[in-house]
């Protein structure tokens, strides 16, 4: 293996943007740490409103990466075989929930899916179904932002597959069905769960998306952002709180990815 | 700075006064009056506060931020609903159905604490849906359709008679929101500031006011 170039050649005014670069990042969590009653904390934590959120947020992000997972790891094998230009169309249909405000993304969802909406109307009209105010809505606006990022890791990674396990397993007689669980799938791991842990991420954090479409309920739809955003104007030490919470299970998502990482070195 | 059921009121005021003084050039902020409170406490820079809740406004007095604050407006709740439901909400009665889809405002801002203490009075207990931060993100679920009622301001209502129906609630409970206005405690190198206030008393203004539904002192 060879060795990685060290960090002194680097030129100083390289090094000196990178370190500023880091210091941008880290102030705004100096300050939230700074900022933060820590004897209270705790005691800030322990209350019913928070506990709901938690678990609003905890099973819905988790839903919604899996579900993710599951329609993302498709689309990207598909993203990376297609060769024509209906390739440029699905890319932008995959990139544009990245980078569409999440408010617009929920409005979206809302014209589409509420009760009087294109396809909510239908929906309401046969089931009696209602997706805004509901876990389910949750989900979708959490799936909504998510979803963008398996598509695109694991199309990336099936990108920078050796074809040659596949083209061998084809002559050799494995089907298309075969090749897939056994070659294409176990190759794209790394890249699946890569995806699945920044949807997860990305979910946990959703907030324009969620309030403007599945509302604002404590105990139904109030997910922590959202549990932060009612706080900041009520209670300032309980907004701190919940921040933290959101800060170390954040952490915790990124230490995941990590080790993730470093086991695949 | 100014409440955001201030939002339209205010930018047509801030017109008025801007064409009666070229020299002024007012810069709006609106926020939630909770939000608001905050953004001072923080040390933001403003000369005019206006809020839509007494409470936020006694804190920013306590705190020596603001002087003489003077109620210029109140407003009611109303309770709206979609124009174009099938059927038609026309009672307070019907919002006892556990199959409506009701939206207020959370209890800590000013329209929800209105809201929860006229619902417990009136010995109401709707199927709330969703509890919003600020009442223009819940006026949008009405005109989206869904919603089946909300409770606003009376002003809001006003704001679409072509979209939402309002439903008459019973007087005896209705509580009235008021909005007071105060000067920044430093702010007395902007010479506008007490004519700006002394501008809101003049008939112009009062009936702009009354036009969009606000009732005057």
């Amino acid at each position: 293996m060879k060795s990685p170039p060290s960090v002194q050649r680097l030129p100083l005014l390289v090094l000196l943007a990178a370190g500023t670069g880091a210091l941008f990042l880290i102030i705004p969590i100096i300050g939230l740490v700074g900022k933060a009653s820590w004897n209270s904390l705790l005691l800030d934590l322990k209350n019913e409103l928070v506990f709901d959120a938690l678990k609003i947020s905890i099973t819905s992000s988790i839903a919604a990466a899996l579900l993710a997972v599951l329609l993302g790891t498709p689309l990207g094998i598909t993203m990376a075989r297609i060769t024509t230009r209906w390739s440029i169309v699905l890319r932008s249909i995959v990139l544009l929930p990245m980078i569409l405000p999440p408010v617009v993304g929920g409005s979206a969802l809302l014209f589409a899916l509420g009760r009087n909406g294109i396809f909510g109307k239908p929906l309401f009209q046969s089931t009696g179904l209602i997706l805004p105010y509901s876990w389910a809505g949750v989900v979708i606006a959490n799936l909504f932002v998510a979803l963008p990022f398996v598509v695109l890791s694991v199309e990336s990674g099936h990108r920078s597959l050796d074809r040659r396990y596949e083209l061998a397993s084809a002559s050799l007689g494995a089907g298309a069905n075969r090749r897939l669980a056994s070659i294409t799938l176990p190759l794209l791991r790394p890249s699946i769960l890569a995806g699945g842990l920044l949807a997860w991420g990305r979910a946990l954090g959703e907030f324009g998306a969620t309030i403007t479409f599945a509302g604002n309920m404590p105990g139904t739809t109030q997910t922590l952002p959202l549990a932060v955003y009612g706080a900041l104007e009520t209670d300032r030490q309980l907004a701190l709180a919940i921040s933290l919470l959101m800060v170390s299970l954040s952490l915790f998502i990124v230490i995941t990815m990590r080790q993730h990482w470093w086991t695949r070195r | 700075m100014a409440a955001s059921s201030l939002t339209n009121v205010f930018s047509d005021i801030a017109e008025m006064f801007e064409i009666a003084n070229p020299a002024a050039d007012i810069k709006l902020v609106f926020a939630g009056s909770g939000s608001l409170r905050e953004q001072v406490l923080d040390g933001a820079h403003f000369d005019i506060i206006a809020t839509a809740n007494q409470d936020v406004m006694d804190t920013l007095v306590e705190a020596a931020e603001v002087t003489d604050p003077k109620v210029f407006a109140r407003n009611v709740l109303a309770l709206v609903s979609p124009i174009d439901r099938q059927p038609p909400i026309s009672s307070l009665n019907q919002l006892r159905e556990s199959n409506l889809l009701v939206g207020v405002c959370i209890e800590t801002v000013p329209c929800g604490a209105l809201t929860f203490d006229y619902l417990t009075s009136a010995k109401l207990r709707p199927n709330i849906v969703t509890k919003e931060q600020n009442v223009r993100s819940l006026l949008t679920k009405v005109l989206e359709n869904e919603l089946d009622a909300a409770f606003v301001y009376v002003t809001d209502a006003r704001l679409h008679p072509d979209k939402v129906i309002s439903i008459p609630l019973s007087p005896n409970y209705l509580k009235t929101a008021n909005y007071p206005i105060a000067r920044a405690t430093g702010s007395g190198t902007n010479e506008f500031s007490l004519k700006f206030l002394e501008f809101l008393s003049t008939d112009n203004v009062l009936s702009l006011l009354i036009s969009y539904g606000f009732l005057v002192p």
